[in-house]
């Protein structure tokens, strides 16, 4: 029953695309005027398709950002405007750094764009001289309120400075510091706080605020070993204009030219139009090296100039169709997805190959031009029909990913590979037909074989050595492809020589406080319970920092106290300072060490009322801390949007000693709907989403095929024939690749599915040969169709291999592994299956 | 803290912006220039000093008594003895200072425009030309000459006044600060290429 349905099915299927196949013959022959209307006609509709669509460059827009580590990741960089800042790197000698910092800086302030500023505000010193009066206004406030900026265990400390004893040395020091020659500059410092309360509270405050690791001692931020100092500019655009972008980059590469440090620079905008220029220079090379040596082989194996012509016009047919077509359906085409070109001149010109060697091997044979045509386009264009479809539907079952970069390059290639088939089906006959009415006498001489004619020989003579070999090949490869391994660092699959990428692997050696970190969100609408939640998850985190799991955190916890860390500082004081008067006996003091009372009665008082402190509202702490040289802290913790507020914890770690996986079970525990994320977290959700993808796209692709394949042929065998190869060039690219030591990644193993597609079609075109061919014709039928699937191979190891030089390691991978894949298949096809065909007919015989 | 260094190296090295802005010859040009060639031919100095601070948070002036030094090509030291002792290095812009009796020390890396180097490659040349970013006025009674240096910025202070002779030997340093405060330093026993060494600019 289910064979007479299979049957049934395949029957209806070959003869409906024999009657389609038919139909593009007559209508090629007698009617190319209006085919080439048409086709005019489409391209037109295209074009204006391509022309309203947008193109972007923004990498993280091809992954699935609307839920998980992703999603916050990027929500953190617009929050904290991290995703917006260009990061310089100045290299250079210790001594020298900081007189290039500032007239680089001054060149960045005076760079203007369309007539106005460039950069909204250049950082690069730790402490600006201009908000000293601010800074001592805030100490002012935090020595009176020590309940909120002293650590518990530093509250009997504070109360021993409000001793009479204590405070005359305090003030003797400051008279000292008055009469030196710092005193011009901490004057206002020591009538705020002219007991160096200070020195309690400011520490837990700057190593809360501090975003890289950086020398002590200098007031740049320069890094601890004085090799580079970090200057971060807030363009006043933000990155998607690119028109301002461009301007942007062009004006800093103009203001770093001279300088006798070595300015290297990161950043989305430099990372918009740089990068973008690498891409497109990258994918503009692939495109064109891989089309020159298509169009060689084709050339020097056929020795025809008109058909090779016509090679990139039916690509770039096939390839603006698809563009035009896709951009209907597609709000947006990354520009990384354009890459799917230098796919479609080697998959694409394999219709060609088929179509126009089986046609000139008729001619050879002596038949008429219109009979050849007819074989070429029927007999042969049933397998490339066939070909195409199996080639084009895995593609287009990795629309199925919600990974955008894959779906889009599947949508995009499944319809290039439709589109050059319907184009070479289009165009190539009747052009074969002028050539043959205008050229009547051109001579047909027997094509190069390309040494298939002996390993025809070869297979007929020694097919148990062949298969027994091919056996033994395969068992080793299987047995070493277990071992490839997944390569989930993104940042690996950034082009390694781009300037960004370089300077934030600079930045990451020189200046991170630690290698990793994570951040925790926690998020709600009443700002109280938030910082209370947010408290929680830092007790949580001080957990895992005394165990070792994590080398530091930060948080708004590091900077003011919680209400019940107040009331334990409130105790302290209250029991130490007893009956004492601190305002008074201060007021004392600075009588008796000669200083004059008005000036100093802020401070009086703030000392006074230390003994009767209460918990004080964190709002208020943070308003303070927001009217401050400090506010940089606040912003990089606390973010008010629409929606309520965003608190971020950042967890510094440096490796597997941090538990994540437990972390992340206690934070939801404690707070089920605190996020996180961090670089592994992103990672690991890609990796499976991708994992994901493919396996639905392989179980899909792979029905896909088969359902073609039960459609193209009546044998059970038939089908096996045609996919043993490709099943056994998918086990020879991961063996390959684990012994080279090469991974798979989000990109490359896509090639696991759309090698099913590519790979079918060398196995099918053997068979198919093959199968119609009486025993004396079929070495010349194998040399026939072996020499199309060679040059088929080639061309495609000439389209992916291209890739394989992409500066794009991401690219890069995607031609590797590709190569590997049909450099595997075709030696199966063309030496393994009819060794193995061979064999088997001889045991049926 | 480090404009009043700089008040003070200023009054020693002519420590002045660096762009002209014209070419107007007056006699506050000429009391410039006069101190500048004094300083002409110097590879090192030291003077002993009296300093006298009026200070709004103080009831009473401070009154300190010390040394200041300096050496070709980056080195400065200034020390003021008890009762309010420190000490001060600047190698070119790497500034050190230390509070002797309270034991406190501090290091402080300044912005290149104020390293010592800068300003002596100032005294290279001649001045023709009012520095850009102050008022310049100066008074001449004999063999005296007072120049009154009023900075446009609006930062701590607001004047500086350098009591001079006309052969360039330095007497008196005023600097004024906009919230009152002001600060007089008095040399004596002004001595120029005695071949001070490295151990005279250590702070211990």
């Amino acid at each position: 029953m289910l064979k007479r349905v299979s049957n049934w099915v395949a029957a209806v299927t070959n003869r409906t695309i024999a009657h389609h196949l038919s139909w593009i013959q007559r209508v090629t022959s007698r009617r190319p005027g209006r085919v080439i209307l048409v086709a005019l006609l489409l391209l037109l509709l295209s074009l204006v398709s391509i022309a309203t669509c947008r193109f972007e460059s923004d990498i993280f827009r091809l992954f699935p950002s609307q839920q998980g580590a992703l999603r916050l990741f990027l929500d953190s960089m617009e929050w904290t405007g991290s995703a917006n800042n260009v990061y310089f790197l100045l290299e250079g000698e210790r001594e020298r750094l900081p007189a290039e910092a500032e007239k680089f800086a001054g060149k960045l302030r005076a760079l203007t764009v369309d007539g106005k500023p460039a950069f909204g505000k250049v950082t690069y010193r730790v402490f600006d001289p201009a908000e000293a009066s601010s800074f001592a206004e805030f100490t002012g406030y935090a020595v009176s309120h020590p309940q909120l900026f002293l650590k518990p265990e530093a509250a009997g400390s504070f109360a021993a400075r409000l001793t009479p004893a204590a405070m005359d040395r305090s003030l003797r020091r400051a008279k000292s510091e008055l009469a030196s020659q710092a005193g011009m500059g901490v004057r206002d410092l020591i009538a705020a706080d002219p007991l160096y309360l200070r020195e309690l509270i400011l520490p837990r405050l700057k190593g809360a605020s501090e975003a890289f690791n950086l020398d002590p001692a200098s007031p740049y931020f320069l890094s601890r070993d004085g090799r580079v100092l970090i200057m971060i500019g807030e363009p006043v655009q933000p990155v998607n204009d690119m028109a301002f972008a461009r301007k942007l980059v062009a004006g800093i590469n103009g203001a770093r030219q001279g300088s006798a440090a070595r300015i290297s620079c990161a950043g989305a905008h430099l990372s918009a139009v740089t990068d973008e220029a690498v891409m497109k220079r990258n994918i503009s090379a692939c495109v064109i090296s891989s089309l020159l040596v298509v169009l060689l082989l084709f050339f020097f194996t056929y020795r025809r100039l008109l058909p090779t012509l016509l090679l990139p016009l039916i690509i770039a047919f096939g390839v603006l169709l698809a563009l035009g077509f896709a951009g209907i359906f597609l709000s947006s085409i990354n520009i990384i997805s354009i890459a799917f070109t230098a796919l479609i001149i080697g998959l694409g010109t394999d219709f060609s190959v088929h179509l126009y060697d089986r046609y000139y091997t008729e001619r050879a044979a002596g038949r008429a031009t219109d009979e050849a045509l007819r074989l070429a386009v029927v007999e042969t264009g049933h397998g490339i029909f066939t070909a195409a479809t199996t080639t084009a539907f895995p593609f287009f079952a990795l629309m199925l990913s919600d990974v955008r970069a894959l779906s889009e390059l599947g949508f995009l290639v499944g319809l290039g590979v439709l589109f050059s088939m319907y184009a070479t089906f289009f165009f190539l006959p009747p052009l074969l037909l002028y050539i043959g009415r205008r050229f009547p006498e051109e001579r047909f001489t027997p094509l190069p074989g390309f040494g298939l004619g002996r390993v025809w020989d070869l297979c007929q003579r020694r097919s148990r050595l062949l298969v027994g070999l091919s056996l033994l090949l395969l068992v080793g490869l299987l047995a070493a492809a277990p071992f490839v391994s997944f390569e989930g660092e993104l940042k690996n699959l950034q082009p390694r020589q781009s300037e960004a990428f370089l300077t934030q692997e600079k930045i990451e050696r020189h200046l991170s406080i630690t290698s990793k970190q994570m951040l925790v969100a926690v998020e709600g609408r009443d700002l109280a319970e938030v910082l209370a939640r947010g408290s929680r998850v830092e007790s949580l985190a001080e957990r895992y920092r005394t165990s070792g799991g994590l080398a530091s955190y930060a948080g708004l916890g590091q900077l003011f106290n919680d209400p019940v860390s107040q009331q334990q500082v409130v105790v302290v004081l209250r029991a130490q300072l007893g009956h004492a008067d601190p305002g008074q006996t201060l007021r004392t003091a600075l009588h008796r060490q000669g200083f004059a009372l008005a000036p100093f009665q802020p401070v009086i008082e703030g000392v006074a009322a230390v003994k009767n402190a209460a918990p004080v509202q964190a709002t208020e702490a943070l308003a303070r801390l927001a009217a401050s040289p400090l506010r940089g802290v606040v912003d990089k913790h606390l973010i008010e949007r629409g929606d309520g507020y965003h608190l971020l914890i950042y967890l510094n770690y440096q490796g597997p000693e941090f538990l994540q996986d437990r972390f992340l079970t206690e934070l939801s525990a404690i707070d089920p709907a605190a996020r996180a994320t961090s670089v592994d977290l992103v990672s690991a959700q890609l990796a499976g989403s991708v994992k994901r993808s493919f396996l639905y796209g392989f179980l899909l692709g792979g029905a896909l095929v088969l359902f073609l394949l039960l459609a193209h042929f009546e044998s059970l065998a038939d089908i096996v024939y045609s996919l043993a190869p490709v099943l056994a060039g998918v086990v020879a690219m991961l063996g390959v690749m684990a012994l080279t030591g090469m991974g798979l990644n989000f990109m490359n193993a896509m090639v696991l599915v759309t090698i099913l597609g590519m790979g079918s079609d060398y196995g099918l075109h053997i068979v198919h040969r093959l199968n119609g061919s009486a025993d004396p014709l079929q070495r010349p039928e194998f040399i026939q169709a072996g020499r199309a699937v060679l040059l088929s191979a080639l061309t495609t190891i000439a389209g992916f291999g291209s890739l394989a030089f992409a500066d794009y390691p991401a690219l890069a991978s995607i031609g590797w592994a590709t190569n590997y894949g049909v450099g595997a298949t075709a030696l199966f096809a063309l030496v393994s299956l009819p060794a193995a065909m061979v064999l088997a007919g001889r045991r049926q015989g | 803290m480090k404009k009043q260094i700089l008040a003070v190296l200023l009054a020693l090295l002519l420590l002045l912006p660096l762009h002209t802005a014209c070419a107007v010859q007056n006699q506050a040009l000429e009391g410039l220039e006069i101190l500048r060639r004094g300083f002409v031919g110097v590879g090192d100095f030291t003077a002993e000093i009296v300093q006298q601070k009026e200070l709004s948070l103080m009831r009473q002036k401070l009154v300190s008594r010390g040394v200041v030094r300096f050496k070709k090509p980056g080195l400065f030291y200034m020390e003021l003895y008890p009762p309010y002792a420190s000490g001060l290095l600047l190698q070119d812009n790497l500034l050190s200072y230390v509070l002797t009796d309270e034991g406190v020390r501090e290091k402080v890396v300044l912005p290149p425009e104020e390293s010592l180097g800068r300003w002596f490659a100032y005294l290279e040349r001649p001045v023709t030309a009012f520095p850009e970013g102050v008022e310049l006025s100066a008074e001449r009674q004999g063999e005296s000459w007072t120049l009154h240096i009023v900075p446009r910025s609006k930062g701590g202070v607001r004047a500086f006044h350098i009591y001079f002779m006309a052969d360039g030997r330095l007497q008196r340093l005023i600097i004024e600060e906009r919230n009152g405060d002001r600060t007089t330093l008095k040399f004596s026993r002004v001595r120029k290429n005695v071949g001070l060494t490295a151990r005279d600019f250590t702070l211990d």
